[in-house]
């Protein structure tokens, strides 16, 4: 057995069995604590590990022959229709182990709190789901795994007890069932139209087609998908659902699942560029719903109370600058949203982070209620106040960068307004981080401040651990952005569509 | 003359579409689940008739046997008069 | 014109008068259990469109002995050769999807109705009006 094929066990297909797989043991082994300890850890270490050992390439789960005459003559050709296809390239392979790293951290923090086997499951179901969404190239792949994410974010909020966190979870999963059936019936007029569920063979099929018009089938089944998009991504009529959904569970997993929804939302947002480009209204309708959700998510930002519900609607208005950058469908705006994608999940993954080590200590997220942990938290302000300044964009962090090349990409498109919006939300933006941090780290506190207070507070050095790891990589993305931009290129060039 | 398959399939169809109005206008909650029931199962029979058994037998178990049977556990542990 | 024809056009137009009263159910109805009842009814509709649109007037289910020599079916006698008798045959992708659609929305009911149960006893009610009522924080 040499180096080779032990290369060629690592197919793409491992990266969403073995969170599964993993996900159904810890099931089993739930009652015992170190059972689940020890497993959970070595699963943490492969996951992490799998990414970056993966061959890249296509790979297909069989198709099906079918015979069709060549012009003109009465031979017969025996094609192989894909059915189920997975793509692994590099710019998945950044996505998935940016999942990874965050899932790890939610997991390895879960630990200092109780250990519930049943709580790390989902955790690795949802690793699996997003991984199986970004790396798809069918629409049934993205079908199936769009309902388990529900189930996993929706048990993720469940798991916190509170009667707030079951309303809230209750609604998720009642609106996540219908997006579920809209996505199915848009799947099922394409289906029944084309007769195959190939993203490449559709887009193959639709564009021959459209020389003769633009069917109507083709866009009802584009409002339907479009509508389970905007469930699943968090844009402008289901963002007050996401970010309760956000800010319901605790902070540490809500760092991962902002992270899968920006993810989500591009690998989502290029399969349904790819069957619907042909429709003419296609890309205004991205950017203005973008644009909206960019806008009411700031706005809603400024407004609240509690911190993490602060948090979550900026991570919705960031999300809603991604789908900007992808909106005006340029190649340079699309690598420069995809870049910023990658970028804001790191930068908010930090703020969220600092959420967690505020609700350990304080055991609330009410903003009137804690302040003063400026001196009581070692270097914490500091690392959050270096989020902060990474999610509004400034330099040297990478959020400047990929701001920064939307805004010049607007502008180049012909949409200078869009150019000033953009600025007038980053700025939107950092007010309302700095009131966070204000009500967090520098007001008088009341509750907690007692006589013979101890120094130091107590909190979890790992969170600490993990935030200065992602600053690093947020500093490092920025001050030399081509290492990772050259490849969001080359993936935009190889779409084929822009 | 049409076939008896068919003339069951159109059957089903209508059965399964009063049923599912039936059962939302109901105020006693258990009658809705039972009329919910009815209205899977004819579901199943109509997979059936379009030529799909394997459905048919899938939506039988689930949606007429365990998704009522956990729709009554819920009313039997909430209230069962309700609008 | 005949029943026969319009068999397969009825079948849709019953699953889209499903979907339509379970989306009735799930906006404007106050019970929750009704709510629930009205997602059930719009998984069930788009299940019976993926199938509808599987039909074909035949299908046969062939053993491998049958299939090395050819299948005679009752409705076409000539039919013997086997890509003939595929491509008039039903369409089985749909199936797939509706087996694992199925499936999973069993799942999403029994955690939607398990949250129920345990709104109505903190609350004592299952009206919609009186769980998700707006507190001012």
């Amino acid at each position: 057995m040499n180096l080779e094929s032990l290369q060629a066990f690592f197919v793409p297909a491992l990266l969403v069995a073995f969170p599964l797989i993993a996900a159904i043991c810890l099931n089993f082994i739930h009652g015992r604590d170190r059972a689940v300890k020890g497993f959970a850890l070595i699963s943490v270490i492969v996951v992490l590990l799998l990414p970056w050992i993966t061959q890249y390439g296509v790979y297909w789960f069989g198709g099906h022959p079918y015979v069709d005459n060549i012009e003109g003559t009465n031979i017969m050709l025996s094609k192989l229709n894909l059915a189920i296809v997975y793509n692994f390239g590099v710019i998945q392979k950044i996505f998935i182990a940016l999942l990874a790293l965050l899932a790890s951290a939610a997991i390895v923090i879960h630990f200092t709190e109780r250990t519930s086997g049943v709580y790390i499951a989902m955790i690795m179901l949802g690793i699996a789901s997003a991984s199986a969404v970004i790396m798809a190239d069918d629409v049934f792949n993205i079908f199936v795994f769009l309902e388990i994410l529900t189930i996993s974010q929706a048990a993720l909020v469940i798991a916190v007890g509170s009667v707030k966190a079951y309303k809230t979870a209750l609604k998720y999963l009642i609106l996540g069932g219908v997006a579920g059936s809209a996505i199915l019936l848009g799947i099922s007029l394409l289906l029944g139209k084309y007769g195959m569920l190939n993203v490449s063979d559709l887009h193959n099929v639709i564009v021959s087609e459209a020389q003769s018009g633009i069917s109507q089938t083709l866009i009802i089944a584009c409002a339907l998908i479009f509508t389970g998009w905007l469930f699943e991504s968090g844009m402008v009529p289901f963002h007050i659902i996401k970010s309760d959904v956000y800010s319901k569970a605790r902070p540490s997993v809500a760092a991962f699942m902002q992270t899968q929804t920006k993810f989500i939302l591009v690998a989502m947002w290029v399969i349904i560029l790819r069957l619907f480009y042909g429709i003419p209204t296609f890309n205004a309708l991205v950017l203005g719903v973008a644009v909206l959700s960019m806008i009411f998510g700031v706005i809603m930002a400024l407004k609240q109370t509690e911190f993490t519900r602060l948090l979550a609607y900026v991570a919705v208005a960031q999300a809603g600058l991604v789908g900007v950058g992808l909106g005006i469908a340029t190649k340079a705006s699309v690598s420069a949203g995809v870049f910023h994608a990658i970028n804001d999940a790191m930068a908010m993954a930090i703020l969220f982070l600092s959420a967690s080590i505020v609700l350990q200590i304080t055991k609330t997220l009410n903003m009137h209620k804690v302040g003063g942990l400026l001196w009581k938290t070692g270097s914490i302000p500091l690392w959050s106040m270096l989020g902060i300044f990474a999610v509004s964009g400034m330099p040297p962090f990478n959020t400047y960068q990929s701001e920064f090349r939307i805004i010049s990409a607007a502008s180049e498109a012909g949409y200078p307004e869009l150019s000033v919006l953009i600025i007038l939300t980053s700025i939107a933006t950092f007010v309302a981080l700095m009131k966070g941090f204000y009500a967090v780290y520098l007001k008088e506190g009341q509750d907690y401040l007692g006589k013979g207070e101890k120094e130091e507070a107590a909190y979890s050095i790992r969170i600490e651990f993990v935030m200065a790891i992602l600053l690093a990589i947020c500093l490092g993305i920025g001050l030399f952005p081509q290492s990772v931009l050259q490849y969001v290129q080359q993936f935009v060039i190889s779409l084929g569509v822009i | 003359m049409i076939s008896g398959y068919m003339l069951m399939g159109y059957i089903f169809m209508f059965t399964a579409l009063f049923g599912s109005v039936l059962a939302l206008i109901q105020r006693d909650l258990m009658k809705a689940v039972i009329l919910i029931g009815l209205e899977g199962l004819a579901v199943a029979f109509l997979y059936q008739t379009l030529r799909a058994p394997d459905v048919g037998i899938t939506q039988a178990i689930l949606g007429a046997a365990l998704l009522p049977g956990i729709f009554a556990i819920t009313v039997y542990k909430t209230r069962r008069e309700e609008e | 014109m005949s029943l026969e024809s319009l068999f397969q056009p009825m079948c849709f137009l019953t699953a889209a008068a499903l979907v339509v009263v379970g989306l009735y159910a799930v906006i404007f109805m106050d019970n929750l259990l009704k709510k629930i009842i009205g997602v059930t009814l719009i998984s069930d509709g788009v299940n019976l469109v993926l199938i509808t649109e599987g039909f074909n007037k035949m299908v046969a289910i062939i053993s491998p002995d049958m299939f090395e020599q050819g299948v005679i079916s009752q409705t076409f006698e000539n039919l013997k050769e086997f890509p003939e008798f595929a491509a008039q045959a039903a369409f089985p992708l749909p199936s797939a999807l509706v087996l694992t659609s199925i499936v999973i929305s069993v799942s999403i009911f029994a955690i939607m109705l398990a949250l129920a149960i345990r709104l109505y006893q903190e609350y004592g009610s299952l009206s919609c009006s009186v769980i998700f009522k707006e507190v001012e924080e």
